[in-house]
């Protein structure tokens, strides 16, 4: 086998193997590999004429259609590294971004084409579909292929940062391509397989789907966000597509198993369901396996940083509700270390915190040599040359099976609808909002809730018109808990504890 | 009737405070609610109202406006 390292290989071949298949779909436009390939080349041309070169970043305006991803490959062609960014995310938020990475180049479909005049003061904008269909040379894509390095990134996904800015985090080809082989054989994708996506492609589960789509030369519809709210359609659209795979976030497992859309109808196509995102409760796992018995379920675990997910569990048994569901072992070629706070090893059955050491690991933060330092330390565990290792701020024990069970955070970073959220950068844009003296945001967990108590006279639907500029809409408080002022302890700092043991005690009654 | 109407727009204004719900009529269509706001805003309905929606009530067509989700809780409440 000869030797990859450059996750475009993977489009080549299958567009050699499965010109004409299907490889990604949305309501309205499918491109097969070939069709996505020559797409692809076509759009770098113009990318490279317009001077994008090695190693530059080309944002891509993305929704959920299937041209965003002619814009990603377009960009490794040109040797840049491509950076989704959510057409409907809140321009202040988006600025920031755009002005954080400095593109080269910002793709754009002419469906948005409202957005250019904003964008093009950040950048040259290239409609795709202006571009798709231009001549282009192979010569020169090779030859440029043939100078990035697989230690180059290939994409970069932000993600909420605790001082209320988002954070990149570069991901190289090398990295890309060890997950996309490992998650190949672990979760025994085919050729075959018709995989049904629900991550939107800025979140970084969606990965998953389309590097298994171009490893394997499977099909990937990308499913309309509308359906997650109505069951029936959605289990009617995965059954007219007979779909075989769902790569999930949790949070959408979790909120089509509550619907009881499995007592009317299930997906009897279904072979395998790959979770990850968040904590998998049992309740909702038996739901699911009770509606689809010879499906395989899977509980993937992993941030951002260690290139999606650095853990992996096949579903080998029953659970009873309540009881937890481990979330496994290192995935190959990566190693999860469990360390107490002098960061020394703990023994097993004792919590500590998940540290990952291997290829998969992010390049660092984009321009953030302060952040990377404290997240990607030197690996106190070997003291004879620099390797680093990348501490997730999740709490973990080894339980007696042998596998790994997630407990908590150790700081104030949640998982809400699937979304990873800081809730310091919540609370920096609230601050920020006149009117508003101090805020908290709590999270509770049990409803799936972004609670903030802030000090202010303000209407919560005032504060939200404030804020909804700079935050997207799954980072706008759920609950408002107005008050004249907060509580401190000794300190002088805001009492945390207290706000959160009086929001439970008043809901518990 | 006009009772019942105040109280469902006061229920969906509590999950989404920035949508007009008095005049929207593309609830669904144009993207104002999503997945998690159906979930939160039948539960609340549920209670609110004692009625019973199920699987079968998820459709477009009963949550693209306030008056369309109001005419599938009386048909219920009747």
């Amino acid at each position: 086998m000869s030797y990859q390292k450059n996750a475009l290989e993977y489009l080549e071949n299958t567009a050699s193997l499965y010109p004409d298949k299907t490889a990604f779909a949305d309501d309205a436009r499918a491109f097969s590999f070939s069709s996505l390939m020559q797409s692809a080349k076509s759009v770098s041309s113009e990318l490279i004429g317009r001077g994008v070169s090695l190693r530059d970043r080309v944002a891509v305006m993305i929704d959920r259609t299937a041209i965003s991803l002619v814009g990603f490959f377009a960009s490794l062609y040109a040797g840049a590294c491509y950076v989704p960014i959510d057409v409907k995310m809140p321009e202040d938020r988006m600025s920031d971004i755009l002005s954080q990475i400095s593109p080269s180049a910002i793709l754009l479909s002419r469906k948005d084409e409202k957005l250019a005049d904003y964008l093009l003061s950040f950048a040259n904008v290239i409609f795709l579909e202006d571009a798709v269909g231009k001549d282009y040379d192979d010569s020169i894509l090779e030859s440029i292929r043939d100078r990035v390095l697989d230690i180059d990134p290939a994409y970069m996904i932000f993600t909420s940062g605790s001082t209320g800015k988002p954070k990149g985090i570069p991901i190289s080809h090398r990295a890309l391509i060890d997950f996309t082989e490992w998650m190949s054989d672990y979760c025994e994708v085919r050729s075959d397989d018709i995989l049904g996506n629900q991550a939107p492609f800025y979140f970084d589960l969606s990965v998953k789907d389309i590097y298994q789509t171009l490893k394997n030369g499977c099909t990937t519809y990308i499913l309309p966000k509308k359906l997650f709210m109505f069951p029936t359609l959605l289990a009617d659209h995965l059954n007219s597509h007979n779909v075989t795979a769902l790569i999930w976030s949790t949070s959408a497992f979790r909120l089509v198993a509550d619907s009881g859309i499995f007592e009317k109808k299930s997906v009897p196509s279904l072979k395998k369901v790959i979770l990850g995102g968040e904590a998998l409760l049992a309740k909702h796992l038996n739901i699911w396996k009770a509606a689809h018995p010879k499906c395989q379920f899977i509980n993937l675990y992993g941030p951002t940083e260690v290139t999606v997910d650095c853990t992996a569990y096949k579903i080998d048994r029953d659970f009873a509700d309540g009881e937890p569901i481990p979330i496994g072992k290192a995935c190959r070629n990566m190693e999860v270390i469990l360390l107490d706070e002098e960061l020394n090893p703990v023994p097993s059955g004792v919590s500590g915190e998940i540290c990952v050491r291997g290829i998969g690991l992010a390049l660092g933060y984009f321009g953030d040599s302060y952040k990377t330092s404290q997240s990607f330390i030197d690996n106190p565990l070997n003291p004879y040359y620099p390797e680093k290792l990348y501490r997730t701020g999740d709490i973990a024990k080894v339980g007696e099976d042998g596998n790994l069970y997630f407990l908590s955070r150790r700081d104030e970073q949640i998982k809400h609808m699937g979304y990873r959220i800081e809730l310091g950068e919540i609370e920096t844009v609230l601050s920020a909002v006149a009117g508003v003296g101090e805020a908290v945001c709590l999270f509770d967990q049990s409803d799936d809730q972004i609670v903030c108590c802030a000090a202010t006279d303000l209407d919560p639907s005032e504060i939200i018109q404030a804020i909804k500029s700079s935050l997207p809409k799954y980072m706008i408080p759920n609950v408002w808990k107005i008050t004249s002022s907060l509580p401190h302890n000794s300190n002088g700092k805001i009492d945390r504890a207290k706000l959160k043991a009086d929001y439970f005690a008043e809901k518990s009654k | 009737m006009e009772n019942n109407r105040k109280k469902l727009i006061s229920i969906l204004s509590d999950v989404c405070p920035d949508v007009d719900f008095e005049n929207e009529t593309a609830l669904v269509d144009d993207g104002l609610i999503e997945s998690l706001d159906i979930v939160a805003i039948v539960t609340e309905i549920m209670a609110e109202f004692d009625v019973e929606i199920t699987v079968d009530d998820l459709l477009p067509d009963n949550f693209n406006s306030a008056d369309a989700l109001l005419a599938m809780i009386e048909e219920k409440m009747n």
